[in-house]
């Protein structure tokens, strides 16, 4: 197999080893609009490492909290939900894990629509609409968390 | 573009690992919404919550709780051989990191899932 230098991973040129074979995405898209395009490429960096690093932490957070939810009958009783819940400490890491979990899905969303023909001719309508269900997202979270 | 995601012949694993990776990512996105209405019922009180779970947590939707749990699995373990590829690690022995992403995720899931077996059938 060939070894891929520049690829484009969600709307970045990477330079580097990367992928092998991925589904070529190609930046000179006539339809795409030139500055929606510049529009989008200026934060996609930061977004790129932040993807990654979410990812990471999600491994560790899903994993555990996967592990505590069936660890018996008994965690996913009512009562020790809320308990659960009730608890300070716990629903910080729960907010943060809410926080994680939105961005890097969302973000992922966003990544998965510019890539198509659509996402490319609507990019700013794409990122603001990712970027508005995230927010909402946490925020219905964080409502139900402080409520207990 | 979308449907060259569900193409298979003629494609690397490297590439269909990509696609499945996308696609679960596509399913826990939507059970992450699902999962954060479905938490609303404890606002309800114990009732409307045990109502949902007595739905939910039971022998009938054990294969979709193994196909979610295998999803995640999947998305989980992936996404940690993609970010050593592109933090640049190993990437010369990509096929052999692909090989052992899947027999991890294998592994993991075949136990995940013996475990919630045991949960939920008791």
């Amino acid at each position: 197999m060939k070894e891929v230098k520049n690829v484009n991973v969600i709307g970045l040129t990477i330079t580097g080893k990367t992928e092998d074979d991925r589904v070529v995405r190609s930046d000179n898209d006539s339809n795409i609009n030139e500055e929606n395009k510049m529009d989008t490429k200026k934060l996609e960096p930061i977004a790129f490492i932040f993807q990654l690093f979410s990812g990471i932490l999600l491994a560790v957070f899903v994993a555990s909290h996967i592990y505590i939810t069936h660890l018996n009958e008994e965690a996913l009783k009512y009562e020790s939900v809320v308990e659960r819940l009730s608890n300070s400490t716990i629903k910080v890491i729960y907010f943060l894990f809410l926080v994680i979990v939105c961005f890097h899905a969302f973000n992922g969303l966003r990544a998965i629509l510019l890539d198509t023909n659509f996402g490319k001719r609507n990019a700013r309508m794409v990122n603001l609409l990712c970027l508005i269900i995230s927010i909402v997202s946490i925020l219905y979270g964080a409502t139900l968390l402080i409520s207990f | 573009m979308l449907v060259d995601w569900f193409r298979i012949k003629g494609r690397s694993l490297h590439s269909l690992a990509f696609s499945f990776h996308r696609l679960t990512g596509i399913v826990l996105m939507i059970y992450l919404i699902l999962h954060l209405t479905y938490l609303t019922s404890l606002r309800f009180g114990k009732e409307s919550y045990e109502y949902l779970i007595s739905l939910t947590v039971r022998p009938e939707t054990l294969p979709f709780d193994l196909l979610l749990l295998l999803a995640t699995v999947f998305h989980g373990v992936n996404g940690i051989r993609l970010v050593i590829h592109e933090l640049g690690f190993v990437y010369e022995k990509r096929n052999l990191i692909l090989y052992l992403t899947f027999g991890i995720v294998l592994i993991v899931w075949l136990y995940a899932g013996y475990l919630m077996f045991l949960l939920i059938m008791g």
